[in-house]
Parts: structure tokens; sequence; C-alpha cells
């Protein structure tokens, strides 16, 4: 069963907070990291985040009281991080934390731990309890307040019911007689067991394990069914894994694959819940590239489709507390995060709100039993995030909090959206934040990095913010190989890395220095990843289009990237590379598309950063990119991180990437 | 460790670099070993005539004679208190790379690093030939006036010809 929560923008959060003209503001981690909503709709359990420390808070939705119940700081850990929420019952909560604990010389015994926690939200004491064994909580059970089925897997398998109010407290000192977890790991408490190691359990609505899947003898998959706790198990299908992987290698050959992926014996769909009443399951499923929700026979291998949406790539799917319905359909549309809601209560309260807020993506979910309050969470290009409760009977929308209150000070500009039709006919979306300006603006291009596979998305960027403060419109563009618009779509970006994918970018800058808005003799490019490799390469195919440069970890030398990627031990990787820009072995031609290569045609400022423990992109690429134009007197600047990776993990140089990259700006756009 | 196919190497040439300006034979190239080691002393073995014993912290760059021919990075090994970190490369071609004779071939940079989240030592073989450049001409100023530096590791990498040579030099 999956338990429906309320996840305040995760995905937002991860982007993390942004814009005011003052930087350290614009990327200011948001405070509320993610919530979830109590069963019975009448709390809110929030992560909240405060410098280094992580603590949990209980918000009353009736009078938005708060209190916390829990904080890293017991943990006495170096680094902590809480990672998820689930309600035990109305009144209690378990939650993961992971600890990072530093070993001797902070390397031969470091290691992460991930604890399971419990906790009472409502008791004065508010004990924090732990579970000792390592297993999974695979979840509470509705009908019976505190307990949970935690499974332990081994060469023999098992779950069992347990009590949280009754595990050991947190700090408790085990003595010689003390039972780990209080003596609830036994087989009194035991109530499914199955030979070999399970990867899926699954419960019905009354918490009775109806269904395992489990690692079999010969490299199989077993999916094992029964009727109640009393009756055996019995198989209900297997899958011999070296098997398909011989199949689908000839159907690869044969160009059938299509043809036969679909069939039962191929395919290993994970059971999310079981139907109630019958011998169906629902799965949460790939099909034809896109998320959807089926009933399925695992026997007869029929599929019934609870839930698609044809006209957009479903990003994620969450079911009711019962697992019996579809909650939540979480899907892109014109670049903005979209919330489906197929229950009708749901559906009225979020027209309501998108009334109410037209702006904004509204999120809705249930709250008090009688369906009169709801939760809900706003989010745009302006907005992290905005939580609030709608009563239905007096139509009174309140906040309960936002996620980045200090932004509220500044004043932030909205992205949108459009589209250009390249020159062979794709359709390549691209979205516009645009300062309001009585003369044309400059433009800066931001092509996302990647390419394959990743996309941008009309959120908060504290970045895009920040350079849209400093007086640019910023360009954001969906080229193909960019993901959620298709299987077909992001195909089409393999091996176009310096080809088909740079002409899309340009395609989206001729549209859009067509408005007078923008002042298109005015142009920079700035890029991270693939980002910055588009950012050297594009001045070489316009040579008098763009005014200025700006790579951040680009990946400068295609040779070098794939023959010699830093994480060279990883075949995946390899291949991987090999895949996003062509064979290896055309090596000319991967010369002719590196900016290292071509630097003879870079007859502009460039700006050139890397994180010195890059490992995906290797320092080497912006050192020899540094060399070659150096070596022709070109202007280059150099900013070096020396404690960062492919990405920025610190506030602080993110801040200070984002200040270099204005000033930049500010030398060659002005 | 390192083995070479072809021929033998005497390892009383091979352990501890060499002296300034001596003269290769014709059928010797010169080994550039680069090596970044971010914790403790790590040991390098090329094979069982040569090995680079306790790398010290820090950045390291050697010059070794070697006969022409293939050869292959064996083991790295770094010991930290009683659980010494093992890598074998001795399977692994990227590890691989060629001596000519004449000149000073590069073939990689080993990167030993502390990794907090994990047990594992991060051990790394990268082309930071770029990085190379200035530091060998500073270092051995005599070999690099005698002889050509070039790229010799497993994998084509055409950026020292190409940067040399370039027509937009100054």
């Amino acid at each position: 069963m999956r338990r429906s929560s309320l996840i305040v923008a995760l995905v937002l959060a991860a982007a993390t907070a942004l814009a005011s003209t003052a930087p350290e503001d614009l990327f200011r981690p948001s405070r509320e990291q993610a919530a979830f909503l109590s069963p019975d709709g009448t709390k809110l359990a929030v992560i909240v985040r405060n410098d280094d420390i992580q603590s949990i808070e209980v918000i009353d939705i009736a009078d938005n009281a708060r209190r916390e119940v829990f904080s890293t700081e017991i943990l006495k850990a170096d680094e902590t991080a809480i990672t998820s929420i689930s309600w035990v019952d109305n009144t209690s909560i378990m939650f993961s934390v992971y600890e990072l604990v530093e070993g001797v010389a902070k390397l031969s015994d470091t290691r992460n731990i991930r604890r399971i926690l419990f906790t009472s939200v409502t008791e004065p004491d508010n004990t924090i309890r732990y579970l000792q064994s390592r297993g999974l909580v695979l979840s509470a059970l509705p009908n019976e307040p505190d307990r949970v089925l935690f499974a332990v897997s081994g060469s023999k398998s098992y779950v069992y019911k347990i009590q949280p109010s009754r595990l050991h407290a947190w700090g408790f000192r085990r003595t010689k007689t003390s039972k780990t977890d209080n003596g609830q790991i036994t087989r009194t408490n035991r109530i499914a067991e199955i030979d070999g190691r399970a990867i899926r359990w699954v419960a019905d609505i009354n918490g009775v394990v109806r269904a395992v899947m489990r690692v079999a003898e010969g490299g199989k998959i077993e999916m094992m069914v029964r009727e109640n706790a009393e009756t055996e198990w019995s198989s209900l299908r297997e899958w011999n894994l070296r098997a398909i992987g011989k199949r689908m290698a000839k159907a690869e050959r044969r160009g059938t694959v299509e043809d036969i992926e679909d069939d039962p014996e191929n395919r290993i769909y994970f059971p999310s819940a079981i139907i109630d009443g019958s011998d169906e399951f629902v799965i949460i499923a790939g099909k034809d590239d896109e998320r959807a929700v089926f009933r399925y026979n695992y026997e007869t291998g029929e599929k019934t489709t609870i839930y698609e949406n044809p006209d957009a790539e479903i990003v994620d799917v969450s079911l009711s507390y019962d697992g019996q319905a579809v909650q939540e359909v979480i899907y892109y549309e014109d670049g903005a995060i979209r919330y489906f809601y197929p229950n009708s209560e749901y559906q009225s309260v979020q027209a309501t709100l998108s009334g109410k807020f037209p702006a904004y993506s509204v999120q809705v979910a249930s709250a008090d039993a009688a369906g009169q309050t709801f939760v809900a969470n706003l989010s745009s290009s302006v907005q992290p995030g905005r939580i609030l409760a709608y009563r239905v009977a007096t139509d009174e929308a309140v906040t309960l909090y936002e996620t980045n209150p200090w932004l509220n000070e500044t004043e932030l500009t909205p992205s949108s959206a459009a589209s250009v039709t390249a020159a062979d006919g794709v359709v390549i979306e691209y979205y516009l934040t645009q300062p309001e300006a009585a003369a044309p603006v400059p433009l800066v291009v931001y092509p996302h990095g990647g390419p394959v596979g990743v996309r941008d998305l009309r959120i908060y960027d504290p970045f895009v913010q920040h350079v849209v403060a400093a007086g640019y419109a910023v360009l954001q563009i969906n080229f193909r190989g960019s993901s959620g618009f298709g299987g077909d779509f992001e195909e089409s970006g393999r091996g176009q890395f310096g080809v088909e994918i740079l002409a899309d970018i340009e395609s989206a800058i001729d549209a859009v220095t067509a408005s007078a808005s923008i002042d298109g003799s005015r142009i920079c490019i700035v890029g991270r990843s693939y980002g910055g490799y588009a950012a050297l390469m594009l001045p070489t195919r316009s040579p008098n289009r763009y005014r200025c440069s700006a790579a951040h970890a680009a990946p400068t030398d295609l040779g070098l990237l794939v023959a010699a990627s830093p994480d060279g031990g990883r075949t995946s990787l390899r291949e991987f590379l090999v895949g996003e820009v062509g064979d290896d072995e055309v090596y000319g031609t991967l010369k002719a598309q590196s900016p290292v290569y071509q630097a003879a045609g870079i007859d502009v400022p460039v700006l050139l950063s890397h994180g010195k423990t890059d490992k995906i992109v290797d320092l080497e690429h912006s050192l020899r990119m540094k060399l070659r134009l150096e070596r022709r007197n070109a202007n280059v600047d150099w900013l070096l991180f020396e404690e960062e990776g492919h990405s920025f993990s610190e506030v602080e140089n993110s801040v200070a990437y984002s200040n270099r990259v204005i000033e930049f700006l500010g030398s060659h756009l002005q | 460790m390192l083995r070479r196919w072809p021929i033998a190497v005497a390892a009383t040439l091979l352990l501890g670099g060499i002296a300034h300006g001596e003269e290769l034979r014709y059928t010797q190239g010169y080994l550039l070993i680069d090596a970044d080691i971010g914790r403790k002393t790590v040991n390098w073995k090329l094979n069982d005539e040569f090995a680079i014993d306790e790398l010290p912290i820090g950045r390291t760059l050697r010059l070794v004679k070697l006969e022409k021919g293939k050869y292959q990075w064996q083991q790295i090994s770094v010991p930290f208190f009683d659980l010494p970190h093992l890598l074998d490369v001795s399977d692994d071609s990227r590890w691989a790379f060629t001596i000519e004779g004449g000149r000073v071939n590069y073939v990689g940079t080993l990167i030993v690093g502390e990794v907090r989240e994990t047990d594992n030592v991060d051990v790394r073989f990268v082309n930071r030939l770029s990085e190379v450049l200035d530091r060998f001409e500073a270092e051995f100023p005599e070999e690099a006036a005698q002889y050509e530096l070039a790229y010799s590791g497993r994998h084509r990498d055409d950026f020292l010809n190409d940067y040399l040579a370039s027509d937009d030099a100054p």
C-alpha cells in the first residue's frame, strides 16, 4: 500500500530558493523542504532546515500552531539528513535519517548510517524511538493504529508486525538482558516469511501480506501469492533474467524489440498494491515512455489502464491511502508542474484555488475527514512554495507558510513559455524570463546540461532570477534530446551533441530576437556542463552573433570525454557517453565538434570555470580550453572551485559563481 | 606494478627516477610519472621489476627510463592503518600504455583522494596532459629541451600536437 502525502515540491526544494537582487537571498535554501499530511488531514509534518540542522515540525492545520517534534541535533553526527516522513497513524510519524559518521582520519570507517525513527506528535514528552534491526518499513496499517509492517531480507525473508510505541527510546542503554527492538522481532510477531531474498512485499487493505517478489535459484525472479495469512504461498509467475536478456538481445538484432517487450514473459512489473477482492494488482509502469497506472493480472498478463495521459508525459503518480485508486498525477505542461486529481472533490477545490491564484500551479491534498478543509501548495517560477489551508464552507484560503518568505521583499520575474519549429520540423519549447524595461534588453542564452534526458522547467531558479535582476532576459531551451516530450524526442538528441542541438538553440534565439523588446545585437551564452559546451561552440557557428561566453564544467574535447572519462572504470558510463556523442572511433568527427579544436573560431571573451573534483567532466577539459585560448591571446577569465564537483554543493559557491557571471556579463553586454 | 611484454626491465634502472642529463639509448623512452596523492602514501606497481614505493602526499612528477614496448599498470595500494586498500588494474585496458623510444611518454596522472561518504579510496587515472606541460618544462628543463613530450596512453589524443602546431599560436 502506498500512503498519499502532500510532497511540497521536492523538485523545487532541490532547485532551491531564489530570487532577490541579493544573491544570498536568492540562493538561500528553502526553510521548509517537504511536508506530509496526516491520514485524517488535520496535521502537516514538515521537514525544516536551519543552516546545518534539520528538524521536523508538526503544524495543526486548524490554527496553524507549530510544534517541533525532532531535531537532528540529538544525533550528534557530523552530517545528517532527514529524507522522508510517513504517518504511522493520526498521532505518530516515522522518518528516515541518514547520518554521516566520520571514521578515523575521515576515511577507513566513514559511513552513512540510515536510521528509522518514530515519534508521537501529540504526547508532551515526545519520545524518539528507533529500530535497531536492519530492514525496511513496508507501510503503516490503516485499520490498526500504532502498527507497522517491517521487512527483513536475507537467505530467508520475513515480515513482522511491530508496535513503534514499544521500541526502545533514543539513548536507551542496552544491557546483557535487553532485547533487540524490545523483543518485537520474534516468531510471534512474524506475519509472513519466504525462502530467498524478498525484493517486494505487498499487503492488502487489511494488512495481510498477500504477495512477494523474491530472488529464486538460477537467477530467476518469482512472484508468489497467497489467499490469506493461513494459506501457503503459490507461484504466480517467474522470470528467468538470463533468458530474457538473450531474447531481448536477439530481438534487438532483428529490430523486433517492440514485438516482444510487452510479453509477460519478458517484462517484469513490480506491484504497488493488490486490488481488494481480486487477484489483480495495481502497477505504476512505463508505457510508451510515459508513466501510467494499470490493473494487472500476472497470471494472464492482462493489463487494464486505470489512468494515462496521452497529452503529457507523467512524472509521478501516487495512490490513495488504501492503494486502491489514483490519488494524484503529476505532469509537466508548458514547462510548469501540473497536478491532476481523478477525484471530483479535489478537482473542484483545485479549480477554485486556480481561480483565486491563476499564476500558480496548484497541488491539492485532502484535509479533514469531512472534506471541509484542504491543504494546497502553490508554486510558480517566482514562488518556490506557498502552503495554504482552504476551508470549503467559508471559501477562505489561509497561508500556513511560505518556503522562502524572504523572497517576498524582492521583485521576481515570471517566465513565459513558447515554441519554435526547427528547420526539420521538430517543435522546440523554450522559456523566456524578461525584465520590465523601456528599451530592448540584452539576451543571455542559458542552455541546460545533459544534453539528453534532462530538461528545463519554469520553476523558481535563483540563477535565472539573479541574471534577470541584473537587467538581462534569460532564454532556456528544451532542445531535442530533452526529457518530458516523449521518447522519440529524447532519442532524437543522441549523437547530436554538436549538430542539431546547437541548431535548435539558435532557432530559439532567432525566435526571441525577432521581438523588439530583445536587443539581438547584445547576446551572451552561459551554460554548465553541456550548456557550457554549447556556450563555447555557438560562437564558432555564428561568429558575429555573440558578445561573450561563460562555460562551467564544460566538456571541451569530446575525444577525451569518450575515451578518457574520469570514471573510466565504469563501463556503463563509457557506453552512455558513446551513445551521447557518437562512436568514439569517429575521432575526426569528435574533433570537429570539440571546442578545444575549434578555438580559432571562438572570437569572444570567455569565462571558464570548473570544480576541481568534477568526476563527470574532468578539470582537464577546462584546462585545455584555457591553454588554447591563452595561446592565441584571447580574452579568458578563469575561476576554479577547489572543493566542488560537477554541480555546486555549497550555496556560497553558487553565489560566487553567479556574482562572477553577472560581473562578466556586465563587462560585455553594456 | 607494471608488466611489460616484450622486454624485461632492470629494476635498478627504474627505481627512484633518473639523473638529469642522462641520454636515452635508442631502445628506450622516458615514462613521465605524474601523481596527485591526497592522503597517505601510495605504492604504484608496474611489474615485478618496477614499483614506486611510497609516493608522497602532494604532487609528484618523475621521469623513468623504460624500454620501448607495451606496458600495463598492475596494482595501486594505499596503506592506511591496518586496512590496506588494493586496486588490481592488471586486466583493465585503461591502465595500459606504450613507451615510444626517444621521447617522453606521458600516460596519465594517478589521483588518490579522500572519500568521506564511502569506505572506498578514490583512485583515478586521468589524462591531465595540459596540467603536466608547464610542470614538465619547469622540473625537467634539459629533457624538455632534448626530447619531445607526447601522450602515450591507450586512447588517441591529438591535443598536444594540435596545440603545439596550431597556427593561432602567438
